[in-house]
């Protein structure tokens, strides 16, 4: 799970506020003795102020709202003003407030499967969408002076293949020669300027291989390695 | 009027007032650099073993950041780092060793520079400043992750001055930028106090003398240090040769 993208985030904002909007169109319409539309409207957004229990499971964050902080602070201004005998035409809409932050939760919950479906976590296109501004850095010693090839058409092609994390350690770690610090490192160049997909807010870290065939993606909870047929580097800088 | 317009009003009229009394304290221009005899005075108040007695130079940084080296009468040569904060310039680290050390001037990591100030006895020509996170890998529930080696380095010649300052070129900003946004995507409410999110990531440098040669800089490394309020730097660590990779 990618936990929640910029984009499903906020498609269950606006979702949360459209059904907030029409809840208090509801309220306000059954009311016999009608308040100012527009205090009405304050008076629930201060109605959303609470004392919260947050928590997060894999990057997926919820906030239980637990005390109506602002419901409480609306009593006690009506009371010091000398309100106390409007305060029923408000209370509705100040709970109103306070019930709405659960419905931040159910929307937030209800988008969620949107996300597998825009996008994908095992496709290479998810996280390099533009590569428009891409380009290669060099991030070890044994890395020679290259340029990115034509990335574009090859990214669909390119497959996903087993990483072999025991066996690319071993291989550098184990050095024959004591003496000397040459070490032919499997993934010395870094890519930058890829976006990922749009509203995803993905951020990644995709090394290139020694050969430039391979691309290893490192997002914040997965990796995923991808193989390609023709290389993806020319040798020189541009 | 109505006595709910009127707690709408007061409420607004208090509201503008503090958020004005806010950045007039909090966001004022700066004014101009204190000369170097009152730098003197303020660092030794603050931090009598500073011993301070001659400002090298003075070295703006940005608008609200300057880095400043100095001698000191027992023949140390330390940093100090001066921030424009709260309608003041506060001296808000002050070090009697000149060895270098990050900057981390905001939050963004593109403002960070490395800063230093060797003893003239330790002959340092030109550095050489590593960034390095080592590789690892790790099996979790048959899922395999690899983290590949990363080594980059910046050669900087110190031969004119004792001191100096390295502003991170555009290659180390992306990839410090790279490794912090990934780094707090995968933990939102870790933060370690140092520069980088992902405490595997280090700093280190090699000092070269005139014949090439690394040799530990023993008259710089040694000293004592300040610390006034909030301000964000990182060890650069000497790095031994046997360290680094080909």
């Amino acid at each position: 799970m990618l936990g929640i993208t910029s984009f499903t985030e906020g498609l269950s904002l606006l979702l949360a506020w459209f059904i907030i909007i029409i809840l208090i169109y509801v309220v306000y319409q059954k009311l016999d003795e009608k308040p100012k539309w527009w205090a009405a409207l304050i008076i629930v957004v201060v109605g959303m102020f609470s004392f919260d229990f947050s928590f997060t499971f894999t990057q997926f964050s919820l906030s239980i709202p637990i005390l109506p902080l602002g419901v409480w602070l609306l009593i006690l201004i009506f009371k010091w003003t000398d309100n106390t005998e409007i305060w029923p035409i408000y209370k509705p809409f100040a709970w109103l407030g306070f019930l709405s932050l659960f419905l931040f939760i159910i929307t937030k919950l209800l988008v969620l499967p949107v996300d597998h479906f825009m996008y994908p976590e095992e496709e290479l296109s998810t996280y390099m969408s533009d590569v428009e501004n891409a380009s290669v850095m060099k991030i070890h010693p044994s890395g020679d002076d290259v340029s990115l090839d034509d990335l574009e058409p090859k990214i669909d092609s390119m497959q996903r293949d087993s990483i072999r994390s025991i066996d690319w350690y071993n291989d550098l770690t184990h050095n024959p020669d004591p003496d000397s610090n040459e070490v032919d490192a499997r993934f010395p160049y870094l890519l930058t300027g890829v976006e990922p997909k749009w509203g995803s807010d993905l951020e990644t870290m995709i090394y290139v291989e020694h050969d430039g065939k391979g691309l290893l993606v490192t997002s914040s909870d997965h990796q995923y390695y991808f193989r390609s047929e023709d290389s993806l580097l020319k040798e020189g800088v541009e | 009027m109505t006595k709910l317009t009127k707690i709408i009003s007061i409420t607004t009229i208090l509201l503008v007032v503090t958020l004005f009394l806010i950045y007039w304290y909090f966001f004022s221009e700066p004014t101009a650099f204190p000369e170097d005899e009152q730098l003197i005075e303020e660092m030794n108040d603050l931090f009598d073993r500073a011993n301070a007695e001659e400002i090298q130079d003075t070295i703006q940084l940005d608008d609200k950041h300057v880095f400043v080296p100095f001698i000191s009468s027992n023949d140390m040569y330390g940093v100090s780092y001066w921030k424009w904060d709260k309608r003041k310039w506060r001296p808000i680290r002050i070090s009697t060793d000149g060895d270098p050390r990050v900057w981390n001037t905001d939050d963004d990591v593109i403002s960070t520079y490395i800063i230093w100030n060797f003893h003239p006895d330790d002959d340092v020509q030109d550095i050489t400043f590593y960034l390095i996170r080592d590789r690892s890998y790790h099996v979790s529930a048959g899922e395999h992750t690899y983290i590949p080696r990363i080594q980059v380095e910046e050669k900087v010649s110190a031969s004119d001055e004792t001191y100096g300052v390295y502003e991170f070129s555009d290659d180390w900003g992306t990839l410090a930028s790279q490794i912090n946004a990934l780094a707090e995507q995968k933990n939102p409410d870790m933060h370690f106090g140092f520069m980088f999110q992902d405490p595997k990531v280090q700093f280190g440098y090699q000092p070269l003398n005139k014949n090439g040669e690394t040799v530990f800089p023993e008259n710089s490394a040694n000293g004592a240090g300040f610390s006034n309020g909030h301000v964000q730097t990182d060890f650069v660590l000497f790095i031994d040769s046997l360290e680094l990779e080909e």
